[in-house]
């Protein structure tokens, strides 16, 4: 394995330091991340994932323990974060709420515009966000963007950090709150990115969109990251996942319960697809 | 509930909030050059106003004084501030700001011959002219009462700070009203389509 | 990076609950108690007046069990500015010429008046900020509402609308922490796609064209969360009024009454003092 792109030791994190409100969210948390990984980030609410992410792009620098990213140390306080953010791209919850150009190529167009770019450089290079989040450069390009829809909207706030062509892309609860089909769509979206060679780290609530994308998982739990591993071994540990208040994935339950039932059946399963086949092989209907 | 129903209520209450935001976080204060700055804490008021009318934008506007009230008593930042804890000088100017932003923007909106474009040049003369409303009565009731409060409060001065931050103010209140109210009405103007070049020849 | 936390802190002044007789006073006669106190301060300011108040605010706080040195520290922040008010007045105040001149050069003239102006300038600002950080400590935010809604009764006679402007507080009162963890959130987004909201030295406008990333989605999401208010409280059939019953339920009792009349009694000293010249007295007597 090359040198990781992320490498983060021991990180701790208080908000608001020092006053009667301070609470701790990270608590000497580690993961180190290979150049073209996909790592999934999963935990109960409030232990830590969108912290962590927001450490990652310097949005917060290091309290305690050390950050790495791209060979910068993130505590050091010379280090140029607007630059960092530039190759660091980070999706916060809810990016629809982010758009305030009035038209949509002008929203996406405002990272690149801001590190210098202009002309046809910087068309073609919101033509390719575009592209890549499934929005059509023509027909959204000169769209107001207060008269898109919530789906198309968010999409535009992906885009508008996509844009920036990161290395590394950092996306906080994606997926949260969209109709299915625009949930499929955006899943379709994010393995196209992925396909790209961009490192992508995802905090997220859904199972299911982990199953599909990912390809390692790092459960936290009150600031501490308990589990991390391929998401097949991950999820195999049920009972550690359920004990944690979280759940598995649709179809690894399914097996799971069959099995609990006392079926031989493969509980190394993650899609649908894969739970069809592993419950005709223990009908013994294909071997 | 018939006079007042209830989305002024909660769009008078939410635009108070933004102004006091603003101006509690120091948000509300674009710094120019060696410590002077300029205010676009009115811009709520008159956002409220245009959106909501002048009972809507009175009371914003209220609210916002009695916000700079407090803020001058506990958190002065200005030599001048000690006497902006006076309510005729906080609190009664703001009150005018609404009113008059809302009288310009219907009384424009309905002038037929602008064209397509009027609702836009409403909004920009309604910014422009509860700004200097603002503007106008707060220096100038600190010109007729407070005349001398300090060596350098005299009409030269008030007229340089006029010039100097007023027409700058309503400049930025004018930009911010159209780009907020605007997109919310859905009122599109100027190119109408993105700033990117063509890039296919 | 504290950037980033800076808007946490936004609250007008910090509940301390203690549950004293001074927090369980009806919230109008807290309002109304530090309304006239700050008026009449404002009003007159005798050295005397200042220091009655401030041995009153001091045994005000015991009653309150607020700890003194709690309250004080809301001042410290307050000192740089009261020192500068002072400074400004001591240099530069022309007050009346006659009595002996400390010293004397340029256009400063320095008197012992001089100096008594600027005390007492100095004093009536702490003694202010200590009123109005006694009445936050011991008041919580939702109590504003009940107490501006029965203090604007009486004018409700003459058609004036207190219950909506009751409402209108208590709205703003609720939103102003939803306003800062939005526009934190929006900072942050922002910042993750390039933006700088302008430090360094640039023109006006160019500032204002920085800040447009944060200000304009922050009006055009305050206006949405409003436009949802609207409908859940229509949904739940709110109508305002007289009819509505109220969670909260505050009875004005005896130790009401009292509070308002010794606020009365020392609004009246105030006055008598300020308009009897007592401090004149005293002054030419000590000299
Ligand atoms: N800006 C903030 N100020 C203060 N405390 C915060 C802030 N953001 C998060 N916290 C606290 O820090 C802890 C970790 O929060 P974080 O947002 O990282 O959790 P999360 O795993 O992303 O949760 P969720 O799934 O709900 O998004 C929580 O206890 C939260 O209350
Ligand atoms: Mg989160």
């Amino acid at each position: 394995m090359n040198d990781p792109i992320v490498e983060i030791r021991n990180l701790g994190h208080v908000y608001m330091a020092g006053t009667p409100f301070a609470r701790k969210s990270l608590d000497a948390v580690s993961l180190a991340v290979a150049e073209g990984e996909f790592i999934a980030l999963i935990g109960p609410t409030g232990s830590g994932k969108s912290t962590i992410l927001q450490h990652i792009n310097g949005i917060y620098t290091p309290q305690t323990g050390s950050v790495r990213v791209l060979g910068r140390d993130l505590g050091e306080p010379g280090t140029d974060l607007t630059l960092l953010r530039r190759e660091v791209g980070l999706v916060l919850q809810n990016p629809e709420q982010q758009v305030f150009e009035r038209y949509v190529g002008d929203d996406v167009s405002f990272g690149p515009r801001m590190s210098g770019m202009s002309g046809k450089e910087l068309t073609g290079r919101v033509r390719w966000a575009m592209d890549q989040v499934g929005l059509d450069f023509k027909t959204y390009k000169d769209r107001p963007t207060f008269a898109l829809s919530g789906g198309e909207r968010r999409k535009v706030g992906l885009a508008g950090v996509v844009a920036l062509k990161p290395r590394i892309l950092l996306l906080d609860e994606p997926t949260a709150g969209l109709d299915p089909a625009a949930h499929e769509e955006l899943l379709e979206c994010l393995a196209r990115l992925r396909l790209q060679g961009t490192t992508m780290i995802m905090a997220t609530h859904s199972m299911d969109d982990v199953a599909a994308l990912a390809e390692r998982v790092v459960v936290l739990d009150k600031g501490r990251a308990m589990l991390d591993g391929p998401v097949r071994e991950i999820f195999s540990r049920a009972d550690e996942i359920r004990s944690l208040g979280l759940e598995l994935p649709v179809a690894t339950a399914v097996v799971h319960e069959l099995f609990g039932r006392g079926i031989g059946i493969r509980r190394d399963v993650l899609t649908l697809t894969e739970a069809e086949d592993a419950i005709l092989v223990a009908l013994g209907v294909r071997i | 509930m018939e006079r007042f129903p209830l989305r002024k209520i909660v769009i008078a209450g939410i635009m108070s909030a933004v102004a006091i935001f603003l101006g509690a976080t120091g948000l509300g204060f674009i710094s120019w050059f060696a410590g002077v700055s300029i205010t676009i804490m009115m811009v709520p008021v008159i956002i409220a106003a245009v959106m909501e009318g002048p009972v809507v934008g009175m009371t914003v506007g209220f609210l916002f004084g009695l916000f700079s009230l407090i803020q001058a008593a506990v958190a002065p930042k200005s030599p001048l501030d000690p006497i902006f804890v006076y309510p005729w000088l906080s609190i009664l100017p703001r009150l005018f700001i609404g009113p008059v932003a809302w009288i310009v923007y219907s009384s424009v909106k309905r002038l037929n011959l602008l064209g397509r474009s009027r609702s836009v040049i409403a909004m920009v003369l309604a910014g422009v002219a509860g700004s200097l409303t603002n503007t106008i009565l707060v220096l100038g009731l600190l010109g007729v009462f407070y005349l001398g409060y300090t060596d350098w409060l005299t009409w030269p001065w008030i007229g340089s700070i006029a010039l100097a931050n007023g027409l700058p103010e309503a400049a930025a209140a004018a930009i911010l009203t159209v780009a907020v109210v605007a997109p919310w009405q859905g009122v599109e103007h100027g190119r109408r389509r993105s700033r990117l070049v063509d890039d296919k020849e | 990076m504290k950037d980033f936390e800076f808007l946490h802190n936004v609250t007008i002044g910090q509940y301390l609950p203690t549950g004293s007789v001074i927090h369980r006073l009806h919230p109008a006669t807290k309002m109304l108690a530090a309304g006239l106190l700050v008026t009449a301060l404002i009003i007159s300011a005798t050295v005397s007046g200042l220091l009655l108040v401030l041995v009153l605010t001091g045994v005000g706080l015991k009653m309150g069990r607020i700890p003194i040195g709690y309250a004080a520290r809301g001042i410290r922040s307050v000192v740089p500015i009261i020192i500068l008010v002072a400074v400004l007045q001591i240099l530069f105040a022309t007050g009346s010429d006659s009595g002996r001149v400390l010293w004397e050069g340029w256009i400063i003239k320095l008197t012992p008046r001089d100096f008594l102006v600027a005390g007492t300038t100095a004093l009536r600002l702490v003694v202010l900020v200590l009123v109005i950080t006694f009445f936050t400590l011991c008041t919580a935010s939702k109590e504003l509402t009940h107490g501006s809604e029965r203090l604007l009764r009486p004018l409700t006679r003459i058609g004036f609308p207190a219950h909506e402007l009751a409402m209108v507080i208590t709205v703003a009162l609720r939103f102003l922490p939803i306003l800062s963890v939005q526009a934190e959130h929006l900072v942050k987004a922002q910042a993750s796609r390039g933006a700088d909201f302008g430090k360094g030295r640039m023109g006006l406008f160019k500032r204002l064209y920085r800040m447009m990333p944060l200000l304009v989605p922050l009006f055009i999401a305050s206006l949405r969360r409003g436009e949802t208010l609207v409908l859940a409280m229509e949904a739940r059939c709110y109508t305002g009024g007289k009819d509505r019953t109220q969670l909260m339920r505050f009875q004005a009792g005896r130790t009401d009454i009292i509070a308002i009349c010794g606020t009365g009694l020392v609004v009246g000293l105030l006055l008598t003092m300020h308009y009897s010249r007592l401090d004149e007295i005293i002054w030419t007597w000590l000299n």
